[in-house]
């Protein structure tokens, strides 16, 4: 077999016919087919353009929007506007982070925990309501005032508030520790350890 | 880019028209597309021509389906007018694949060759022979072409007849340059082989 080069093609006169043959140049008209099809690859592509730009835009305004209401930079109904959609939006998505949250939540156990302060006994608050309300009636102060005090907790003042030098209350927890050393004596001595602070105050006030 | 006062369009001679016509054609110029179109258009005849001879494939109708594709999608295409002729040139190869593939199962599907033969493959032949104007030298070149094996055939085609480079036919057939340079060598030799035996 003799060896041969790639550029022998072209000068090879044995492919003389093949040559003409391949650099033939009749041009045609271009048929009305393709010209259709050619039109309809620039419709599709200005489609796929205005697509892109349609959604690149609605991505922009999707960011920007709630941005810009953070920033309260909006004018006040466009701001009202946007946070109403916000929140219509993002309603389902709280809702189920909040299931979510309530599902994780362990459940309330049985043992009673020391650094609480105890609960009262329903008895003894109608008894603390009934006996508060003899006694706003008496001092006309509001009755919503000894309920209130009826309820005690650990940060409540007029609990642990003391008489000044002369065996007055402070001004503004006279109502209360009024209500309260009465609840203290009603009570009795039935709740020895937990109402004794009481019992020495309404003893020390009377 | 030339337009002719009369409306007309010259063919280009250098790529770089050619470049600036590819341009305009993907920004959506029709004449420069019509332009490329009268460029490419002959030796991708000629190639589909040459690898359709002595099959029942149309490569009128598979041509016509080629240069449909390249006009729907041009706009996607991005790259040189070397890749563009690469690019070109695969969608017809593939549509000749397809159409092969296609005739194959219509065969096994039960429609005898015989029709084909005479419906089909005489029409094909009578558009073969108008095409190379019954030069029988080019002829039976093509015919001992397409006796090749097939790699030989192919590259053998695409560098003589399409005209494109190793680059651009190890990129087209997904081979390596120096694969490439092995066949076009091997398969121009055989060719040569082959014309002196019938010449003598």
């Amino acid at each position: 077999m003799n060896s041969m080069n790639n550029d022998d093609f072209n000068t090879d006169p044995l492919f003389a016919p093949l040559r003409h043959f391949a650099s033939q140049g009749d041009s045609p008209e271009m048929p009305l087919n393709i010209r259709e099809a050619f039109r309809d690859g620039k419709k599709n592509k200005r489609r796929r353009t205005l697509v892109f730009r349609g959604l690149f835009g609605a991505g922009l305004i999707a960011i920007a929007f709630p941005t810009l209401s953070a920033a309260k930079l909006l004018p006040a109904p466009v701001q009202h506007l946007v946070e109403h959609i916000n929140k219509t939006l993002t309603a389902p998505v709280s809702g189920l982070f909040g299931k979510h949250d309530t599902a994780a939540t362990p459940a309330p156990t049985a043992t009673p925990d020391p650094t609480n302060t105890p609960a009262i006994d329903p008895e003894d608050a109608a008894e603390v309501s009934a006996t508060s309300a003899s006694t706003s009636d008496d001092d006309q102060a509001p009755t919503a005032q000894p309920v209130a005090a009826a309820q005690p907790s650990a940060d409540d003042d007029s609990l642990t508030s003391y008489p000044d030098g002369d065996g007055n209350y402070d001004d503004e927890s006279n109502g209360q520790s009024a209500s309260t050393q009465q609840v203290s004596d009603n009570s009795g001595g039935g709740d020895d350890g937990d109402d004794s602070g009481d019992s020495s105050q309404g003893d020390d006030g009377h | 880019m030339k337009y002719q006062p009369d409306g007309g369009i010259s063919i280009p001679d250098g790529e770089n028209e050619l470049e600036v016509a590819l341009e305009s054609a993907i920004a959506g110029d029709e004449r420069a597309f019509e332009m490329i179109y009268q460029s490419l258009n002959p030796r991708l005849v000629r190639y589909c021509a040459s690898q359709c001879y002595g099959s029942s494939l149309d490569y009128e109708e598979l041509l016509a389906e080629s240069w449909i594709s390249i006009a729907r999608d041009i706009s996607k295409f991005t790259g040189d007018f070397a890749g563009f002729r690469s690019w070109v040139y695969s969608i017809a190869r593939n549509r000749i694949r397809d159409g092969v593939r296609r005739r194959t199962r219509q065969v096994k599907s039960g429609i005898s060759l015989d029709e084909l033969h005479d419906s089909e493959v005489t029409a094909t032949a009578q558009r073969m022979e108008s095409l190379i104007e019954s030069d029988e030298a080019v002829t039976a070149i093509v015919a001992e072409i397409k006796k090749l094996p097939n790699a030989q055939s192919e590259v053998v085609l695409l560098r003589v007849v399409a005209d494109l480079s190793i680059e651009e036919c190890a990129k087209l057939l997904g081979k390596n340059e120096n694969s490439i340079r092995v066949l076009s060598h091997r398969g121009l030799a055989a060719l040569r082989e082959a014309l002196k035996g019938a010449g003598s």
